[in-house]
Formats: C-alpha cells, structure tokens, sequence
C-alpha cells in the first residue's frame, strides 16, 4: 500500500467541483483508493460519500492506494490535490 | 436497503422531477465543464423562475452543504446531487436559506432551500440549478424528458 497525506489549502474545502474531478482521476486506476479523514473512510470513487466527509480548509487527509499501479496513481492523486486543492 | 424494497424497486423506473420551475438546460448546454461534461454525473439544469428548491423525489437528505448551495437526497439508491447556481459555494451561505437538516426525510414537492436570485445574479453568477445523478455507475439507463413532472428518468441495472 501506498499512503500520503494532504493538507486542504483551498479556502472552500473539497466540494463538488474538486471532488468531481477527484473521482474523475481515481477512475483512471486499477488500485482500490481509500480517502481517510480523523477516523473516517471513503473507498473508491463513490462522489458523494467524499463530499460527505466534509474536508475543510486546513484539515489533513491520508490517501491509501493499494494495488497493481499504487504508486502511479498515489503520484497522481497527490500531484492532483497541490494543483487544485 | 431491505430485500423488499430491493424487489419493489427493481422494474419501476426512479422519476426525478424538476426541483424548480423554469426552463430546461440540457447537459451539453450547461455554461461550466464540471457538469456539462459530465465529471459529477449525468445532470441537466433548470433556469430558475423563483428560488423556491424543492425536493425532486422522495428520499432522504444525505448531505447539505455547509454554505448551503448543493444538497444530496437518497432516494431508494439513487443519489441525487442538487447544486444551486454555478460556483455559488463563494458566495459561502449568502442568499441561501435552508428549511431542512441532514437525515431529514422529505417527500417530493417538500421546500429545501430558498435561493435569492438577486444576490446570485449580483455577485455576477448563474443561478441555474443543476440535478445530477451522483452514482450512474450503479444504476441502469438515465434518460432525460425535462419536464416538471418527470426532469430525469432513472432504470436500475
């Protein structure tokens, strides 16, 4: 498993726009993704229980990748969220 | 969800009606790649006559928006994502006003939010209301009449 964290920089948080364009991208790859936040646990490319963990500016998530093309898609998720979160 | 259900939803097509009045928008004509090419789901727009946003169908209010300009309502399995105006989240909750919480069960026609047109289109945005259906992956054909009564029609795969 591959695993980063992220701290939102975005002023507005991850809403929909972002979050589209998130699931968008983790779409592109095979691994099972999981988008944590404190306690809480989103797997796959399931838009609206992303939203649903309402990440806020200055919150820290950890990304979890596991799978054939973990580290591509690990890479392309964090590479993601600096340019648009 | 329950095994009834499950079987009683099985054949009915899910109608998703139009959350306002106004005219109808197809997808492709929406003025914001987000939706009109689809990245949140298959959706269509409503431009607005009044800001009276109702429920669309049946269901339960899964999420609502801190700065009140999108809801999400669970309806049987299908989620619904109702987003009010384009890049109206800056306007962080002004000119929103909200008659529901999260969890709350509502039945379609129910009020949920009240937008005001005017601070929208002062603060030089769209107020287009856009329902999208949030997890296409999981369901069947969606085909779009547009009318009031039945804006989005919804098969289970």
């Amino acid at each position: 498993m591959t695993v980063f964290e992220y701290t939102i920089k975005d002023a507005l948080g991850f809403h929909a726009r972002p979050a589209g364009l998130f699931v968008k991208e983790m779409k592109r790859f095979s691994s099972e993704i999981a988008v944590c936040l404190g306690e809480k646990s989103v797997s796959g490319p399931r838009l609206i229980a992303l939203m649903g963990l309402g990440i806020k500016c200055g919150d820290t998530i950890r990304v979890e990748c596991s799978g054939s093309d973990e580290a591509e898609a690990s890479a392309a998720l964090k590479s993601f969220l600096e340019k648009n979160l | 969800m329950n095994i009834f259900s499950k079987l009683k939803g099985a054949k009915t097509p899910v109608i998703i009606k139009s959350p306002c009045r106004g005219s109808y928008i197809p997808m492709k004509d929406i003025p914001d790649e987000v939706f009109s090419q689809g990245i949140l789901g298959p959706c269509c727009a409503i431009d607005p006559e009044d800001g009276r946003i109702c429920a669309p169908c049946d269901g339960k209010i899964v999420q609502l928006a801190d700065t009140l300009h999108a809801f999400c309502i669970d309806c049987d399995g299908v989620m619904v994502l109702v987003h009010l105006g384009i890049d109206t989240v800056g306007l962080k909750g002004e000119g929103f006003s909200v008659f529901v919480k999260e969890n709350d069960k509502v039945k379609a026609g129910d009020a949920v939010i009240d937008m005001d047109l005017g601070t929208v289109r002062n603060a030089g945005m769209d107020p287009a209301v856009i329902t999208v259906i949030a997890n296409a992956d999981e369901l069947g054909e969606i085909s779009f009449p547009g009318t009031e009564d039945c804006l989005i029609e919804v098969k289970r795969k």
